[in-house]
């Protein structure tokens, strides 16, 4: 992810540059993941389609405002992706029913995918990087991964957690602090966060 | 009374709720306090913030539209207007000035070394002997390549001509991890001139040292390498010079000598 990231902040680059070739670049790199991520929020796939577009026109004007020693370009992209999202859910107040993804459907979309315009040693890695990320989140427990996809995809507060799942709210607190630190401690060994 | 070490461990162990959102106001200002002055507690946040995001990085993958792309590339609006670093506004602004405060710089910097290492006070010198360097003191001028075309670098040498500055603009800022590497060539061999960060702005000034005169070298190369320095280039190539001699074309053999890449 090293590698990568160090070709995406060139990219960046490019992109503040003006160069429309770049933009298209990133978003044959990110536009799934981004994508994905919006439609995991909103459920929608118009709604979807017009966040991801709304990302990618952003990033167009905002890239010279980019900090590289702040955050990954990927992790930038899934951050904005995550208040758009946010902000569409509240504009609709709407923040329920989110499923859940398991590894196996990330395997298998990944094996679909078409990928053609990366360097396939990069599309190896950052492939590989994503299904360790997903086993990571998969081998939390149930209830600790409950918690932590509520607080993620629906904004919600701890309070609202334990209101929701009918718990203390010392429970949730716990759940969400332990889950965290596993997740934390399984990626720094892997070394897959950016 | 609450000591550094009691704050510090109370206060790492609110992270993960500060990161989800499960603080109180008072607590949020309690952490953001803390944060301020400690260090360690900065990197754990950051390490929780990348634990967080491996949430949403969870979901499973869906294809979009294929024709959302191109409705994207055909709806960007004109980005707003580019304003140069300062220093490269003026230099493209006051090209000849520039060039002229350039040399009068480098004048006094390289006169300012050579007295220095010749012992001699510039007080009892006679100030026209500062000028004794001349233009001959740049080595190279570089510039950027498609990767980085707004980048620009050129080399001065000192006095014993086995040391000598490579002052850097417009380069890319650079991910925690990541360097720029000066590469010096001849005969297809090369040497590592040092590794480099650059400012928030993409401007260095580094220094370089070698057991052999800087001169021998006609050909020079920057490119993206991990901080602690590779053996050779294994990143891509932000900076380039025009060999002596060169009429300005590619220069044959280089790329397939020294190993850069000039694709991403």
């Amino acid at each position: 992810m090293g590698k990568r990231s160090a070709e995406d902040t060139i990219l960046m680059k490019r992109v503040a540059r003006g160069e429309k070739d770049a933009l298209g670049e990133l978003y044959d790199l990110y536009g799934r993941l981004v994508y994905s991520v919006a439609l995991h929020f909103v459920r929608d796939p118009n709604v979807a389609e017009e966040i991801t577009q709304d990302i990618f026109v952003t990033i167009w004007t905002k890239a010279r405002d980019y900090n590289p020693e702040r955050a990954g370009v990927s992790t930038w992209m899934l951050r904005i992706t995550r208040n758009r999202s946010i902000d569409e859910l509240r504009r609709h107040k709407s923040r329920r029913d989110i499923p859940v993804g398991t590894t196996m459907d990330v395997v298998q979309n990944v094996n679909t995918s078409n990928g053609e315009a990366e360097d396939p040693e990069n599309l190896a890695v950052r492939e590989w990087d994503r299904v360790r990320i997903v086993e990571a989140v998969d081998s939390l427990p149930e209830q600790q991964r409950q918690a932590l996809r509520l607080a993620y995809f629906h904004d919600l507060t701890h309070r609202e957690i334990a209101e929701e799942l009918n718990e203390p709210l010392g429970t949730v607190k716990s759940r969400i602090r332990m889950g965290l630190q596993k997740l934390r401690k399984m990626l720094e060994a892997g070394e897959v966060t950016e | 009374m609450i000591t550094g070490r009691q704050e510090h461990e109370e206060m790492s162990h609110l992270l993960p709720s500060y990161v989800t959102g499960g603080l109180e106001p008072d607590e949020i200002a309690a952490v953001k306090r803390h944060l301020r002055r400690c260090v360690r507690c900065r990197a754990l946040l950051a390490e929780y913030r990348s634990a967080f995001d491996a949430v949403g990085l969870s979901v499973p993958l869906k294809e979009p539209p294929p024709s959302l792309r191109s409705r994207i590339i055909d709806s960007l609006p004109a980005q707003p207007p580019y304003r140069l670093p300062s220093p490269i506004r003026f230099i493209l602004d006051h090209p000849r000035a520039a060039i002229a405060a350039s040399f009068a710089v480098l004048l006094i910097l390289f006169g300012s070394i050579w007295l220095n290492v010749s012992g001699i006070s510039g007080a009892a010198l006679p100030a026209g002997n500062h000028s004794a360097r001349s233009a001959e003191d740049i080595l190279a001028v570089m510039s950027g390549t498609s990767v980085a075309p707004d980048a620009r670098a050129i080399i001065a040498i000192g006095a014993d001509e086995t040391s000598g500055v490579l002052y850097a603009f417009g380069l890319p800022v650079l991910p925690a991890g990541y360097a720029y590497q000066l590469w010096l060539m001849k005969d297809g061999v090369r040497k590592s001139g040092g590794v480099f960060r650059v400012t928030p702005e993409g401007h260095a000034v580094h220094h370089i040292r070698l057991p052999v005169p800087l001169t021998e070298f006609p050909t020079f190369g920057i490119t993206v390498e991990p901080e602690s320095g590779s053996d050779d280039p294994t990143g891509s190539k932000i900076l380039e010079n025009q060999a002596p001699g060169s009429d300005g074309a590619s220069q044959p053999g280089i790329e397939e000598t020294s190993g850069f890449r000039t694709d991403l």
